[in-house]
C-alpha cells in the first residue's frame, strides 16, 4: 500500500494544502509551527478516522483561522489500484466519506468507511477515547512526535501489530512446528523430574533419589564407622588386658632387682655412717692439735720481732743526734745576720723622715712665693677698674642732661605727629579754602583779616566780611567736618602732651636728641660691661684676701724652719730647691726599700732554721719512746710464753702430724664408700619402688576394667556388625552412584531441552531478527548483533550487543536516548517489511520528528538505514525541521514554510495556498 | 589304625552380609549348622573313633548366645568326642567366647563330648595322641606348633600321633576374603616338624581339601562359605585312617549342600537370552535355590536389549540365594533406535536433543557417561510419552 498525496482543507493551519509523497523517499522539511506534522497527521485521520467523529478529536482538527470543517483527500494505492478517499468531518451527520477507485463507481460514506477498512485491513474509529485508539491504528507505522524512544515491544499500542507480526513469522518459516505435543510433553516430564530433584544452586533436593541416596549413603557410612567404632573399642580393651598384664610382669620383675639393689646398698650405707662418726672424732683431734702448735709458734715469733725491732731503733739513734747539733749552729748564725739587718733598716728610716720635714719647708716657701706673685697681678686689675668706673660717670652725667626721650617716646611722637598732619590733611580736604586773591578793601574771614595769596581753610561757619558785606560761608561736610576738625585737635593735643613729658618742644628735638642719648648709653653700657669682666667689686675683696694669706703662710714658715733651711730669694729658686729636695727624698726612699727587704729575707732565715731545730728535737725525743715501748713489750711475752720454747714446739708438731694421718685414712675410707651416692641411691630407689608398686596396681585396675567390658552379653556379635555394615555401605554407595548417574542424565537432558527450545524459537523469529539487523548494522556497524526472545508464544523483550560495549547484551531500557530513538526505528522498519508482504510488499512509515538525539555521524548512519528501507520496497516519509539533516537521503524534499509570513505577504489574514509540490 | 574324621573352619555365626535378603541369609547361616550333623552322618557311616576340629568353628571370636547354643546343641548330637583348637577367628585370646560364662554353661550342658585343647600339652588316648598347638593369642607371631620341636615323645609309646593346628602353610599364601576381619594368619613351618614322630598333620585355614605336605592335610570347609579360588574343593571333611608309623589313607567325604558359582558372559544384541541360558545352565545341578552366583558380565547393548537384560537379571537375583552382578556392559543404542530418536520429524526438540546426545558421545569427551544415561533415560520417557497418548 503506497501513499500518492494528500490535500488538507480548513485542517488547523493549513487552508488548503496538497502534498505529493515520491513512491520510496519523501523528506517533509519546514520551520517549527509550518503545518508539517499536521499534515501527516492529516493523512493518518484520513484512514482510520470515521467522517463522523467528534468531540475532542474533531475539535482538535479545525482552524482557528480557517472557516469550515476540516476535509482530507487522500489518493493511494493498493493492490495493484489507485484509490482516492475524502472525508469532510463535520462533526454530525452530515460528514461525508467517499472512496473512489479509479475506473469503478464511488463509494460512500458506510460502504466507503468498511472498503477502506478492508484495504488497511484496520477499523476507523470514532466515539469515546477516539484519540486514544487513533494514535493505536498502525502505531507502527507512524512514529509520532515523542514516540520515537519507546519500546517497540513494550509499548501498548504495538500489541497488535506485533501479533500481526508473529502471525506473518509463522507463514514465513520453513513450515518448522515450533513445538510438538511430544517435545512439550517429554520437555516437561523432564523439566519436572529435574526441579523435582535439583534445587537452584545445582544441589539435590532432599527428596530426591540423590538426596535420599545421599541420606542413606551417610547413615550406612555412620553406621559402618559405629561398628568399626565397637569393634576397636573391644580390641582396644584386649589391647589394654594384655598391656597391664605385660606391665605387671614387667614391674613385677623390676620389682624383685631393685629390693636386691636396695638391700646392698643399705649395707654399705651402714658401713659409710660408722666412718663418718669416727671421722667427726678424729677432725676434732686434729684441729685442737694443729692449734696448740700454732699457739706455741706464734708467740716464739713475736719475741723474736720484738727484739729485731729494738736493734733497729738503737741504730737510729746517733745519726739523730748529730742532725741536731747542726740544726742549733744554723739557727745562731740565723739570729745574728737578722739583727743587722733590721739596725740597716732603721737608719735608712730616720734619714727619710729628715729629708721630708726639709721637703715640706721647701714646698711651703713655694706656696708662698706664688701667692706673692699672684697679689701684683690683680693689683694691677683693680688700677683699671676704678679708672673706667670715672669714665662712666662722666658719661653718665652728659646723658643725664639731655631730655630722656628713649627710641619708643620717638616712634610714639613721630606717630602722633604724622596723625596729626593726616588729620589735619582731612581736615583741609574737606575744608573750605579761602583765598584772597586781591582786594581793596579788608576782607575779614571771622575774627581776622585774609592776606592776600594765602589761602585759608575754614572748617566751621565763618563769617566773611567785605566793607558792609558780610558773608556767612558755611563749609560743607556736614558732619564729617566737625569730626575732622575734632579728631585734628585730638591728635594735637596729644602730640603736644607726648612732647611735653618727654621734655621736648617739638619732635624735631626729639629725633635730634634721641640719637645722642642712644649713643652715650651704648658707651656707658661698654665700660659696665668691661668693669664686669674685671671683677669690680669682688677684685678688691681678692686683693684683701690675698694679701692676709700672704701674712699668715710667712707666720708660718717663721715658726717651723730648721737649720738646714736656707730660704731661696724668689718663686723660680724656690721651685728649683723644691725639685732638688723631692730627688733627694727618692733616693732615699729606694734605699729605706732596699734595706726593708734585706730585713724581711734574714727573719726568714732565721725561720727556718729555728724550724730545723725543732725537727731534729722531734726526732730524738721519737727515738727514745720507741725505745721503751718494745723494751717493755718484750717484756711481757717473755714472761708469759717463757724461755725454752723449742722443746715445746717440737712435741707439738709431733701431735698434730699423728692426728692428721689418722684422719686422712678414715677420709680415704669414706671416700671409697662414696656416702653420698648411696644415700642418693637409697631416695632413688625407694622412690622406684614405690613407683613400681603404684605401676603395678594401676595396671591391675586397668586390667579390671578392661575384661569387664569384654564381658559380652552375647545378644549381638560385633563382627558380624561390622560385616553387615560394610556390605549395607556397598549397596548405599552403588545406589548413590547410580542415583547420582540418573540425576546427572536429566540435569543434562533439562539443559539440553532448554537450549534446543530456544534455537527452534530463535530460527522462528529469525526473519525479524536478521531484517532488523541489517538496519541496526546501518547504524552501528558490521558486529552489531540484535536478538528478540520468544516467551508464551508471544515476542518478548529485544537485546542489542555490540563488540564496542563490551560485546554484553543491552536490553531497551538500556540504550541512550538516541540509542533508543534509532532500535526502535529499525525494528519498526523490519516489522514495516514483515507485514508488507501482507500489502502488495510496500507500506508507508512516517518518522516525524524521530532522530532528534542524532549525533551528526548517527544522522549519516541514520539515513543510510533509511534508504535500505527504501530499497527494500517501503515507502519512507521523514518529517523534520532539519532538511539539510536528511539531504544525504536523496528524498524527494517538500518544503513548508511558515504560514503567519505568508499571511502577511498575501494581505488580509488569508494564508496563501501554496502548493507544495515535489521541486518547488 | 584307627579312623577319625579331620574336620575345620566351620565358621559358625558368619553374618553372609552381602545377602540382602534376611531370608536368605538365615538360610546360609542355618545351613552350616545342618552341615554339622552331616559330619555326624559321616562319623556313624565310617565308624570313626573321634572327630578332630582343627580350628575356626566360630566365625567370630564373640559369636551371640545363639549361635553358641545351635553350635553346642549340634555338637552334643555327635555320638564321638570332638576335639577342637581355636583357630585365628575364635582365637583364645583374651576377651573370646571359651571363657565367656554362657559358653561355659552351655558346654556343660549340651556338648559334654567337646574338648577344648587351649593348652599346649599332648592329650593322651588309649588309642592316640592328639598333639594340639592351639592359637591362644588375637595375633600369634610365633609358629603355633614350635612347641612340638622339642617335645620328647617317648610317653607316646605306639599309638599314633595326631597334630592338630592352624595357620598357613608357607607355600600356597592365604586367601583374602573380603569379608575377613581376622587378619593374617599365622605361618606354620611343617618342616621343621619331627616328621618321624608324627603320623598325621590335621591342619585348618585354608578352606579347600588338599595335602599341604606328605602327611599333612587341610580338610577345608564343612561347607562351602565363599566364592572358592581356582581349584579349590570346599565342602568336605576329611576321613583319615592313621597307623604308627606308616602313611595316612586319606579320603575326602562331601557333606557341603551349597554351591558357590562364577560366571563370566561377553552380551551382544541377544543378552538377555543369554543370561538367561548361562545362568539356568550353571544352576541345573545343584538346583537354582541352593546357588550362589558371582556373575560378571560385559560386551555391549543396544536400548531395548538392556531393558530386557534388566529384567533377566532382577529375576535371577531373586530366584538364587545371592546374585553378585560386576555390570561392565556398556550401552549403545542401535542406529535404528538412534534414528528413532534424532529423526522425528514432527517432534523438532526432542530430535535435536538426542542429536545432540549423540554427537557427545560419539565426540568421547568427559561427559560420555551422561550422555549415554541420557539417552537411555530420554528413549523411555518417549516410549512411555507415546504410549500414554496412545
Amino acid at each position: 500500500m503506497r501513499l500518492v498525496s494528500v490535500t488538507a482543507r480548513n485542517y488547523r493551519i493549513h487552508r488548503e494544502r496538497t502534498v505529493v509523497f515520491d513512491p520510496s523517499r519523501t523528506v517533509i522539511s519546514g520551520p517549527n509551527e509550518s503545518g508539517k506534522s499536521t499534515i501527516v497527521e492529516a493523512v493518518h485521520r484520513a484512514l482510520f478516522l470515521r467522517s463522523r467523529a467528534s468531540g475532542a478529536v474533531l475539535e482538535a482538527m479545525r482552524s482557528q483561522i480557517h472557516p469550515g470543517h476540516p476535509s482530507v483527500e487522500l489518493t493511494f494505492e493498493s493492490g495493484g489500484s489507485t484509490y482516492t478517499v475524502s472525508k469532510e468531518f463535520t462533526g454530525n451527520n452530515s460528514a461525508v466519506t467517499t472512496l473512489t477507485e479509479a475506473g469503478r463507481p464511488t463509494l460512500r460514506n458506510e460502504q466507503a468507511e468498511e472498503k477502506l477498512a478492508e484495504l488497511l485491513g484496520a477499523e476507523a474509529i470514532r466515539g469515546r477515547g477516539a484519540e486514544e485508539r487513533l494514535r493505536m491504528q498502525w502505531a507502527h507505522l507512524w512514529v509520532w512526535q515523542g514516540a520515537a524512544g519507546s519500546d517497540p515491544l513494550a509499548d501498548e499500542s504495538m500489541e497488535r501489530p506485533l501479533d500481526r507480526v508473529h502471525a506473518c513469522l509463522g507463514g514465513l518459516g520453513a513450515g518448522d512446528v515450533l513445538e510438538s505435543r511430544i517435545d512439550q510433553a517429554v520437555g516437561k516430564a523432564i523439566a519436572d523430574t529435574h526441579a523435582a530433584w535439583t534445587k537452584d544452586n545445582g544441589q539435590p533436593r532432599a527428596t530426591s533419589p540423590l538426596g535420599q541416596a545421599g541420606a542413606a549413603l551417610a547413615e550406612a557410612e555412620a553406621r559402618l564407622a559405629a561398628a568399626r567404632a565397637a569393634i576397636d573399642t573391644l580390641e582396644a580393651a584386649v589391647a589394654e588386658v594384655e598391656r597391664a598384664d605385660a606391665t605387671i610382669a614387667d614391674n613385677d620383675a623390676s620389682l624383685a632387682v631393685r629390693r636386691s639393689e636396695q638391700a646392698d646398698n643399705d649395707v654399705k650405707l651402714e658401713e659409710a655412717r660408722t666412718l663418718e662418726i669416727r671421722h667427726a672424732e678424729q677432725q676434732a683431734a686434729a684441729t685442737a692439735a694443729i692449734a696448740r702448735l700454732a699457739g706455741l709458734a706464734d708467740g716464739d715469733r713475736q719475741i723474736r720481732e720484738c727484739e729485731a725491732r729494738l736493734a733497729a731503733i738503737e741504730a737510729r739513734r746517733t745519726p739523730a743526734a748529730e742532725q741536731r747539733a747542726g740544726a742549733v749552729a744554723a739557727e745562731r748564725e740565723a739570729e745574728a745576720r737578722c739583727a743587722t739587718a733590721q739596725a740597716g733598716a732603721r737608719q735608712c728610716r730616720l734619714e727619710q723622715a729628715a729629708g721630708a720635714e726639709l721637703a715640706e719647708l721647701h714646698a711651703r716657701w713655694e706656696h708662698l712665693e706664688r701667692r706673692r706673685t699672684e697679689r701684683v697681678g690683680l693689683a694691677g686689675r683693680c688700677g683699671r677698674i676704678a679708672t673706667l668706673r670715672a669714665e662712666a660717670a662722666e658719661l653718665q652725667a652728659r646723658r643725664d642732661a639731655l631730655p630722656a626721650v628713649t627710641a619708643a617716646d620717638l616712634a610714639e611722637l613721630a606717630a602722633l605727629e604724622r596723625k596729626r598732619d593726616a588729620a589735619q590733611a582731612r581736615l583741609d580736604a574737606i575744608a573750605t579754602r579761602v583765598e584772597l586773591l586781591a582786594a581793596t578793601d579788608e576782607v575779614r574771614l571771622g575774627d581776622h583779616g585774609l592776606a592776600v595769596g594765602v589761602p585759608e581753610t575754614i572748617t566751621a561757619d565763618a563769617d566773611l566780611t567785605v566793607a558792609g558785606t558780610r558773608l556767612r560761608i558755611s563749609p560743607g561736610g556736614g558732619t564729617s567736618l566737625t569730626e575732622a576738625t575734632r579728631e585734628r585737635d585730638d591728635v594735637a593735643a596729644a602730640l603736644d602732651a607726648r612732647l611735653s613729658k618727654a621734655g621736648v618742644t617739638d619732635v624735631d628735638e626729639a629725633r635730634r636728641v634721641q640719637p645722642l642719648r642712644q649713643t652715650l648709653e651704648s658707651a656707658l653700657e661698654a665700660k659696665r660691661s668691661a668693669i664686669e669682666d674685671l671683677g669690680d667689686r669682688r677684685a678688691d675683696a681678692e686683693l684683701a684676701a690675698l694679701a692676709r694669706e700672704i701674712a699668715d703662710l710667712e707666720g708660718a714658715l717663721d715658726a717651723a724652719t730648721r737649720a738646714d733651711f736656707i730660704r731661696p730669694d724668689g718663686l723660680d729658686a724656690a721651685l728649683a730647691a723644691r725639685q732638688a729636695i723631692d730627688d733627694r727624698l727618692h733616693e732615699l726612699g729606694r734605699s729605706l726599700t732596699a734595706a726593708n727587704a734585706a730585713q724581711q729575707a734574714a727573719e726568714q732565715r732565721r725561720t727556718e732554721a729555728r724550724g730545723q731545730r725543732d725537727l731534729a728535737d722531734d726526732v730524738a725525743r721519737r727515738i727514745d719512746d720507741e725505745f721503751r715501748t718494745e723494751e717493755a713489750r718484750r717484756a711481757v711475752l717473755v714472761e708469759e710464753h717463757g724461755v725454752s720454747r723449742s722443746a715445746a714446739i717440737l712435741e707439738a708438731t709431733a701431735a698434730r702430724d699423728d692426728a692428721e694421718r689418722a684422719l686422712a685414712e678414715t677420709k680415704s675410707g669414706l671416700a671409697k664408700l662414696q656416702p653420698d651416692i648411696l644415700r642418693q641411691t637409697a631416695v632413688r630407689l625407694q622412690r622406684a619402688i614405690e613407683k613400681l608398686i603404684e605401676g603395678r596396681q594401676n595396671a591391675q585396675t586397668s586390667r579390671t576394667v578392661a575384661l569387664e567390658r569384654l564381658r559380652t552379653e552375647g545378644t549381638l556379635d560385633p563382627r558380624e556388625d561390622l560385616a553387615r555394615a560394610r556390605a549395607a555401605e556397598r549397596i548405599a554407595a552403588s545406589r548413590h552412584a547410580q542415583a547420582d548417574r540418573e540425576a546427572r542424565a536429566y540435569a543434562l537432558l533439562s539443559g539440553l531441552f532448554a537450549e534446543k527450545k530456544r534455537e527452534v524459537e530463535a530460527r522462528f523469529v529469525e526473519p525479524l531478527t536478521l531484517r532488523v539487523g541489517d538496519y541496526l548494522r546501518c547504524l552501528f556497524g558490521p558486529d552489531a548483533v540484535i536478538s528478540v526472545d520468544r516467551a508464551d508464544g508471544r515476542l518478548g523483550a529485544l537485546a542489542v550487543t555490540r563488540p564496542e560495549f563490551g560485546g554484553v547484551p543491552f536490553g531497551f531500557g538500556q540504550l541512550s536516548g538516541g540509542g533508543r530513538e534509532q532500535v526502535a526505528a529499525a525494528f519498526r522498519l523490519a516489522m514495516a517489511e514483515i507485514l508488507a508482504t501482507e500489502h502488495d510488499g510496500c507500506l508507508p512509515i512516517v518518522f516525524d520528528d524521530a532522530f532528534v538525539n542524532a549525533d551528526p555521524q548517527r544522522v549519516a548512519a541514520v539515513q543510510g538505514m533509511l534508504d535500505l528501507a527504501a530499497a527494500r520496497g517501503l515507502q519512507v516519509i521523514v518529517v523534520s525541521c532539519n532538511q539539510r539533516d536528511y539531504d544525504g537521503l536523496g528524498a524527494e524534499p517538500v518544503e513548508f514554510v511558515r504560514a503567519a509570513y505568508e499571511s502577511r505577504r498575501a494581505g488580509g489574514g488569508e494564508s496563501a495556498s501554496v502548493d507544495a509540490r515535489p521541486g518547488s | 589304625m584307627i579312623t577319625f574324621i579331620h574336620t575345620a573352619d566351620w565358621q559358625l555365626g558368619k553374618p553372609f552380609a552381602r545377602v540382602q535378603d534376611v531370608a536368605k541369609r538365615s538360610r546360609l547361616q542355618q545351613e552350616r549348622i545342618e552341615g554339622i550333623r552331616r559330619v555326624g552322618d559321616v562319623v556313624r557311616e565310617r565308624q570313626a573313633r573321634f572327630v578332630l576340629v582343627a580350628g575356626d568353628l566360630f566365625d567370630s571370636p564373640t559369636p551371640t548366645k545363639t549361635v553358641v547354643a545351635q553350635a553346642l546343641g549340634v555338637i552334643g548330637e555327635i555320638s564321638v568326642p570332638v576335639y577342637a583348637i581355636p583357630g585365628n577367628h575364635d582365637h583364645g585370646g583374651i576377651g573370646s567366647l571359651w571363657q565367656q560364662p554362657f559358653f561355659v554353661s552351655e558346654h556343660r550342658a549340651r556338648a559334654p563330648n567337646l574338648h577344648l585343647l587351649l593348652d599346649a600339652r599332648p592329650l593322651e588316648r588309649e588309642d592316640a595322641v592328639i598333639i594340639p598347638c592351639p592359637l591362644l593369642r588375637r595375633q600369634q607371631t610365633t609358629d603355633p606348633t614350635g612347641w612340638v620341636r622339642g617335645h620328647d615323645f617317648a610317653a607316646c609309646g605306639d599309638r599314633p600321633r595326631i597334630l592338630l593346628a592352624h595357620g598357613s602353610v608357607a607355600t600356597f599364601g592365604t586367601q583374602a576374603d573380603p569379608d575377613d576381619t581376622a587378619g593374617p594368619p599365622n605361618v606354620i613351618d611343617l618342616d621343621a616338624l619331627p616328621a618321624a614322630e608324627i603320623d598325621y598333620v590335621a591342619v585348618g585355614d585354608w578352606h579347600g581339601f588338599r595335602q599341604a605336605g606328605p602327611k599333612a592335610w587341610y580338610s577345608g570347609t564343612h561347607e562351602t562359605d565363599r566364592f572358592p579360588k581356582g581349584g579349590q574343593q570346599p565342602g568336605h571333611v576329611a576321613c583319615v585312617t592313621a597307623s604308627r608309623g606308616g602313611s595316612p589313607v586319606v579320603e575326602a567325604v562331601r557333606t557341603g549342600v551349597l554351591d558357590w558359582l562364577e560366571a563370566r558372559l561377553d552380551l551382544g544384541d541377544d543378552a538377555a537370552r543369554q543370561c538367561e541360558d548361562a545362568l539356568t545352565a550353571v544352576t541345573r545341578a545343584a538346583g537354582f535355590d541352593r546357588c550362589l552366583v558371582d556373575l560378571a558380565i560385559t560386551g555391549r547393548v543396544a536400548l531395548a536389549a538392556r531393558r530386557e537384560l534388566d529384567g533377566v537379571l532382577d529375576a535371577w537375583s531373586h530366584r538364587l540365594l545371592r546374585l553378585d552382578v560386576r555390570d561392565d556392559v556398556v550401552l549403545v543404542p542401535s542406529p535404528d533406535e538412534l534414528r528413532e530418536l534424532t529423526e522425528r520429524v514432527g517432534d523438532p526438540i526432542v530430535s535435536r536433543v538426542a542429536t545432540e546426545l549423540v554427537s557427545r558421545i560419539a565426540a568421547g569427551g568427559a561427559d560420555v557417561e551422561d550422555a549415554r544415561e541420557a539417552v537411555h533415560v530420554l528413549h523411555a520417557l518417549c516410549r512411555r510419552t507415546e504410549e500414554a497418548s496412545a
